[in-house]
C-alpha cells in the first residue's frame, strides 16, 4: 500500500520516453561516447556522464515518442493535438539556476525530435533534463471537465536524465569529495597549523571535503587498498573507516543543521538542496524511528534545532544515529576479524 | 539660536539650542556605524570624493598630517582664526556630560593638553565638484554642502556607481579629531554670482553631544559660521585661509588650474584612533598610504584617482608620497592591468597565469512600487568576472595577500578582501580579484548588479551581504541567490587553481560513499503507516481529499498526520494547508503548528479523514500542480 499519493489536477500522461540519441562536441564537431547508467524507476531515471569528457559546448540530440492513445488521454474528443499541444524538452542546472527550454519538431506520425547546445560555463553539478508537452492554446469550449484547458498546462511529461558536468559529480566516484593530501605543505591553513591530523572534515565549499593526511604513509597504503589479505589488515582497516566515517558524518550533519533556514517564499523551515538535504536524508531514518516518514522526521528535527532542550536531545539520538550508520554489525565483525572473533 | 558673541576669528560659533521637548543627544549616533580606524577614515573621505567627481574625470586626493608647535605664532594665529577658546569651552562642558561620547571627549582633551604640537589631518579632494548647493537642503531634495555640513543620514548621491549610499562615512573625519570639530574650506565649480573667482566657501563644524554653558543648554553641533548670518559658511579669499592651511594655492603635482575646484577638511587635533598615546607621525603617513594602496588600486591603476600624503611639521614638507599600488598590492596590480589588457586566459597552467572567468549573479525581479533601481520584470543572471592571478603555492606562504579575492563593483574601491581556501596543496596559490557591476568590462547587466550591490553593502560599504532593505526592493530569493553566488565563485576558485598535470588523490570508496542516500526507511522501529482509498479532486480553487491510514500493528499510541503538498518542476515540493479536516473515527484530535492530527490507540490500526485544501500555497494556486498527499505516524514513546 502507498505511503504517499499524486494526484493530477486534469488528465496527464507520465510515461513519456526521452532518448538521448547523440552528443557532439562542437567546437570540435567530434561525436563524444557519453557513459550513460540505468537510475532504475525513480523521477530520474538514466545518467550521462559529461564530466569525464573536455568541452566547452555540447549539442545533445533527443529523440521523443508520444503516441496516439496518449493524445487520446489528454485531449478530449474533436481537438487538433498538432494545434493544441508542443512537445519540449525542459534543461534545468539547480546550481546555475539555468532554466532552458526547447521545443521539439515533427519527425514522424508518433515521434519528435531537435537538438540543443550547453555551454559548460553556463553550467555546474548537474544539470537535468525532462521531457514534457504543454498546452499552446487556451481551451474555450467548455465542457469535458478533467482536461487540461489552460495556455502553458503540462498534459504530459516523462521521467528525467541527468547530466553529470562535473567530474566530482559523476555518480561513479560516489558522492563526497575524499583526497589525501600532506597537510604539512596544504594550502589550507587550518591543516597547515595541524600537520598531525588524520583527517579533516572542511565545510567551507559548496561542496564538502574529506581531506586525509598523506603523510601517514601507512594508513594511505592500507587504506587504499580495497581488498586487504590479511585479517589484521582487514580489521584494522575496517576499524579506522567506522572512526573516520562516524566523525566525518557528525561533523557533515551539525554543519547540515547549521543550514537549515526559514524560506522567504514558502515560510517553512527548508534545508538546502544540496548535500545538506543527503546529509539529513541519510541520518533521519536513524534519528526519528518514532516517524513512519520522512517529512515527519524532518518536523521532528526541525522542532529539535529550535530549542535547547531539544538539540540535547538530538545530540543523544545523534550518536546512536551515528553507530546504526557506521558501526553496525557487519562492521563490528570485521573489526573482531582481527582479533581472532 | 544661540550666537556668540563675534571674535576676531573667521566668524563665530552658533551652538544649536537644546530641543524645547528636553530631549539629550548623547553624541551622533553616525561616529558609531563605521570603524573607528585610518582605513575608515580613507575609504570613506575618498569614495565620497570619487563619488563628486567632475563629469567623471580623474580626481587626487591629498592627505596632509600637520604638525605645528603649540607655543608658535603658527598656532596662535590659528587659534585666534578658529576661535579655539570658545570652541575649548563647549567641548570640557560637553565632556562633563558622562555617557561614552564623553569619556571619549575627555581623553581628547586630555591628549591635546599634554601634547606640546597640534595634531592636523587636512584631506583634500581636485578635480571634484567641490560641496556645492545652498546653506540648508530645501523640501525633499538635498545638495552636497547640506549632506555634509548639516545633515545626519543625507548622503545626497543618486548616481548607479556611487560609493557612498548612507551619508554615514562623513563622521569618519569627525571621530578622528580630539574637539570632534572640523573645519573646511571649498572651491565649488558653480559659484555665487556675485562672488570673486578665487571666493572660497568656509565653515567649520564641531559634532559634540548635548551640553549645558553658563545656565544654557545646547543640543550639540555647532558651526563656525558668517559673522553677520549664524550658521551660514562664509565666502572668503584664499589669503583668509592660508594660516588655516586651506587656501589650495599649493597645488599636488599633476594637478593643472582646470582640475583645481574641490574641498579641503581640516580635523582639528588629529588623532589615530587606533594608536594609543599622541600619534605617531611616521606610522599614521605609512597607514594612510598603506590604506589608500589597499583599498584604491583599481581606481588608481584606471587613473581616475590619484593619493598624495605628506607630512609637514612646523611649515616644513618632511615627506610627500605618491600612492603607487605596485609597491604594497603587486600581484593584485599585476591580475589587474592583466585583465583590463585582455591578456587574460580562460585555462590556467603555470604560475604567473591570469585567469579569467564568469560568475553569474542572479538577480531577482523587482517589486512593482519600488523607485531604487531599474526595474528587472524577469530573474536574470548579471555577468561578473573572477581573475586569478596564479601564483606558487609555498612562494605564497609568507604573502598575507595570498589566497584572498577582492571584491570591486563600480567605483572601483575594494569592498572587502574575502579569505577563499585554495585547493589541494597539489594546486596553485592565488591572488583573486571578483569585479562586479560596472567594474566588470563589458559585463551583461552590469548596470543592474551595480544597483543591487549598493544595496548589498552595510554603512561601512564593506561587505555584500543581504539586508531586509533589499525586501522592499526585489521579490524574494535575494538572499539565496546571493549565497550562490559566493559559492559558485568558491566553485571556481578551486576549479581554476587546480593544476592540470596533477590529478587528485582520490580516497577510498566507502568514504565517498558518506554522501549518498542508500534508499529510505525506518530502520528499528517499525512504525508504518500507508494510504488507502485514498481520492483528491480539484473543488472550485481547492482540493477535496480523502483516505483511510492504514497503521500496522502498533503496541503504542500513534500519531497520525495527513499532509499536502504540490509537486512543483522542480526543487522542494511547496506544503499546502489544510482549510477543513474531519476525522471519521472516534479519535482524539486537534491541530498544531505542522498541522492537524489525531491519535489512535493501540487497538486501532485504520482511520479515515475527509479534508479540503487552502487554495494556494506560496503564492501557487492550489489546483494548477499536481498534489501530493502522504502520511506520518508517530509512536508516542519518549526517546524512543
Amino acid at each position: 500500500m502507498p505511503k504517499a499519493q499524486t494526484f493530477a489536477p486534469w488528465h496527464i500522461v507520465d510515461d513519456l520516453h526521452l532518448n538521448v540519441t547523440k552528443f557532439r562536441n562542437v567546437d570540435t564537431n567530434d561525436p563524444m561516447p557519453v557513459v550513460m547508467t540505468e537510475l532504475g524507476d525513480g523521477s530520474v531515471h538514466r545518467a550521462y556522464d559529461l564530466g569525464r569528457h573536455s568541452w566547452n559546448r555540447v549539442e545533445i540530440h533527443v529523440t521523443l515518442e508520444f503516441s496516439h492513445d496518449q493524445r487520446r488521454d489528454v485531449l478530449p474528443p474533436g481537438e487538433d493535438a498538432n494545434a493544441a499541444l508542443k512537445p519540449l524538452v525542459s534543461i534545468r542546472c539547480s546550481r546555475t539556476k539555468l532554466r532552458l527550454a526547447r521545443t521539439l519538431e515533427q519527425a514522424s506520425e508518433q515521434k519528435w525530435e531537435g537538438s540543443f547546445v550547453l555551454e559548460r560555463d553556463a553550467l555546474l553539478g548537474v544539470a537535468r533534463i525532462k521531457p514534457m508537452i504543454v498546452r499552446t492554446k487556451r481551451r474555450t469550449r467548455s465542457g469535458h471537465r478533467g482536461f487540461a484547458r489552460e495556455l502553458g498546462a503540462i498534459v504530459a511529461e516523462g521521467p528525467a536524465s541527468d547530466l553529470r558536468i562535473d567530474e566530482s559529480a559523476s555518480p561513479f566516484e560516489g558522492g563526497l569529495y575524499v583526497a589525501w593530501e600532506d597537510f604539512a605543505t596544504s594550502n589550507d591553513p587550518f591543516r597547515r597549523a595541524h600537520p598531525d591530523l588524520l583527517y579533516d572534515v572542511d565545510v567551507d565549499w559548496s561542496e564538502p571535503r574529506l581531506m586525509l593526511n598523506k603523510a601517514f604513509d601507512d594508513v594511505h597504503v592500507l587504506l587504499q587498498d580495497e581488498r586487504p589479505t590479511s585479517s589484521v589488515a582487514k580489521s584494522t582497516r575496517a576499524a579506522i573507516l567506522a572512526h573516520v566515517g562516524s566523525a566525518a558524518l557528525g561533523h557533515l550533519f551539525h554543519a547540515a543543521a547549521t543550514d537549515v533556514f526559514d524560506d522567504e517564499e514558502s515560510g517553512e523551515r527548508t534545508v538546502p538542496d544540496g548535500w545538506q538535504e543527503v546529509v539529513l536524508r541519510r541520518l533521519v531514518p536513524h534519528l526519528y524511528p518514532e516517524h513512519s516518514s520522512q517529512h515527519g522526521r524532518m518536523n521532528a528535527l526541525f522542532d529539535d534545532l529550535s530549542t535547547p532542550d531539544g538539540r540535547r536531545s538530538l545530540e543523544r539520538r545523534l550518536a546512536s544515529a551515528l553507530q546504526s550508520d557506521q558501526l553496525d554489525a557487519k562492521v563490528i565483525r570485521a573489526i573482531m576479524v582481527g582479533a581472532g572473533s | 539660536m544661540s550666537p556668540q558673541p563675534p571674535s576676531a576669528g573667521l566668524g563665530r560659533w552658533a551652538w544649536r539650542e537644546a530641543p524645547a521637548d528636553g530631549g539629550r543627544d548623547f553624541g551622533n549616533a553616525n561616529a558609531y556605524a563605521t570603524p573607528a580606524d585610518l582605513e575608515t577614515l580613507v575609504r570613506e573621505t575618498t569614495q565620497n570624493s570619487l563619488d563628486a567627481s567632475v563629469a567623471g574625470g580623474r580626481v587626487t586626493m591629498r592627505f596632509s598630517l600637520i604638525e605645528i608647535e603649540k607655543t608658535s605664532a603658527a598656532y596662535e594665529t590659528l587659534s585666534a582664526l578658529l576661535d579655539l577658546p570658545s570652541l575649548h569651552q563647549h567641548v570640557v562642558a560637553s565632556s562633563k556630560m558622562g555617557q561614552k561620547f564623553g569619556a571619549r571627549l575627555k581623553a581628547g582633551i586630555s591628549a591635546l593638553e599634554k601634547s606640546e604640537t597640534f595634531m592636523m589631518l587636512r584631506i583634500e579632494d581636485f578635480g571634484t565638484t567641490g560641496l556645492i548647493g545652498g546653506e540648508h537642503a530645501v523640501d525633499d531634495e538635498t545638495n552636497p554642502f547640506a549632506a555634509f555640513v548639516r545633515n545626519n543620514l543625507d548622503s545626497s548621491k543618486s548616481t548607479t556607481g556611487a560609493g557612498g549610499s548612507f551619508g554615514l562615512g562623513k563622521a569618519a573625519s569627525w571621530t578622528c579629531s580630539n574637539l570632534f570639530t572640523v573645519a573646511l574650506s571649498t572651491n565649488v565649480a558653480e559659484r555665487p554670482r556675485h562672488l570673486g573667482e578665487d571666493a572660497m566657501r568656509f565653515i567649520a563644524k564641531s559634532e559634540l553631544a548635548w551640553h549645558e554653558l553658563d545656565g544654557q543648554a545646547y543640543a550639540g553641533p555647532g558651526w563656525l559660521s558668517d559673522a553677520e548670518e549664524s550658521f551660514s559658511s562664509s565666502w572668503l579669499p584664499p589669503s583668509s585661509l592660508e594660516a588655516l592651511f586651506l587656501d589650495r594655492s599649493n597645488l599636488p603635482e599633476g594637478v593643472d588650474e582646470t582640475d583645481h575646484t574641490g574641498t579641503s577638511l581640516l580635523i582639528l587635533g588629529f588623532h589615530d584612533p587606533a594608536q594609543d598615546g599622541p600619534p605617531d607621525g611616521t606610522r599614521v603617513v605609512d597607514d594612510l598610504v598603506r590604506a589608500a594602496a589597499a583599498n584604491f588600486w583599481p581606481a588608481i591603476l584606471d587613473e581616475a584617482l590619484t593619493v598624495r600624503v605628506d607630512h609637514l611639521v612646523d611649515g616644513r614638507c618632511v615627506r610627500d608620497e605618491e600612492v603607487r599600488p605596485d609597491d604594497y598590492v603587486p600581484e593584485f596590480a599585476k591580475a589587474y592591468r592583466t585583465y583590463r589588457e585582455g591578456d587574460t586566459v580562460t585555462v590556467g597552467e603555470r604560475v604567473n597565469d591570469v585567469v579569467k572567468c564568469s560568475i553569474p549573479l542572479g538577480l531577482m525581479p523587482t517589486r512593482k512600487d519600488q523607485a531604487s533601481v531599474t526595474p528587472i520584470a524577469k530573474k536574470l543572471d548579471a555577468e561578473t568576472h573572477l581573475v586569478v592571478r596564479l601564483t606558487d603555492s609555498k612562494q605564497g606562504n609568507g604573502d598575507p595577500d595570498t589566497n584572498l579575492v577582492a571584491l570591486v563593483r563600480g567605483r572601483k574601491m575594494v569592498v572587502k578582501y574575502v579569505q577563499q581556501r585554495a585547493g589541494l596543496s597539489s594546486g596553485f596559490s592565488y591572488h583573486g580579484i571578483l569585479l562586479a557591476g560596472t567594474a566588470a568590462v563589458g559585463a551583461a547587466h552590469a548596470l543592474e548588479a551595480e544597483e543591487f550591490l549598493r544595496l548589498t553593502e552595510p554603512p561601512a560599504h564593506d561587505a555584500w551581504e543581504y539586508s531586509q532593505d533589499l525586501k522592499g526592493v526585489y521579490v524574494d530569493g535575494t538572499r539565496a541567490r546571493l549565497q550562490e553566488f559566493f559559492r559558485s565563485m568558491s566553485d571556481a576558485l578551486r576549479d581554476v587553481t587546480q593544476r592540470r598535470d596533477d590529478g587528485d588523490d582520490v580516497g577510498p570508496l566507502e568514504l565517498r560513499r558518506l554522501l549518498t542516500v542508500s534508499g529510505e526507511g525506518s530502520p528499528g522501529s517499525g512504525v508504518s503507516a500507508s494510504l488507502r482509498k485514498a481520492k483528491a479532486v480539484v473543488d472550485g480553487d481547492a482540493w477535496k481529499v480523502g483516505a483511510t491510514v492504514q497503521v500496522r500493528r502498533h503496541e503504542s499510541r500513534l500519531k497520525i498526520r495527513p499532509r499536502l503538498a504540490l509537486k512543483v518542476e522542480q526543487g522542494h515540493a511547496v506544503p499546502l494547508k489544510w482549510s477543513s479536516l474531519e476525522w471519521f473515527e472516534d479519535v482524539t484530535h486537534g491541530v498544531d503548528e505542522h498541522g492537524p492530527w489525531c491519535i489512535v490507540e493501540p487497538i486501532v490500526t485504520q482511520v479515515r479523514f475527509e479534508g479540503v485544501s487552502a487554495s494556494t500555497a506560496a503564492g501557487i494556486p492550489a489546483t494548477a500542480s499536481r498534489l501530493s498527499l502522504d502520511v506520518d505516524a508517530e509512536s508516542m514513546i519518549d526517546d524512543a
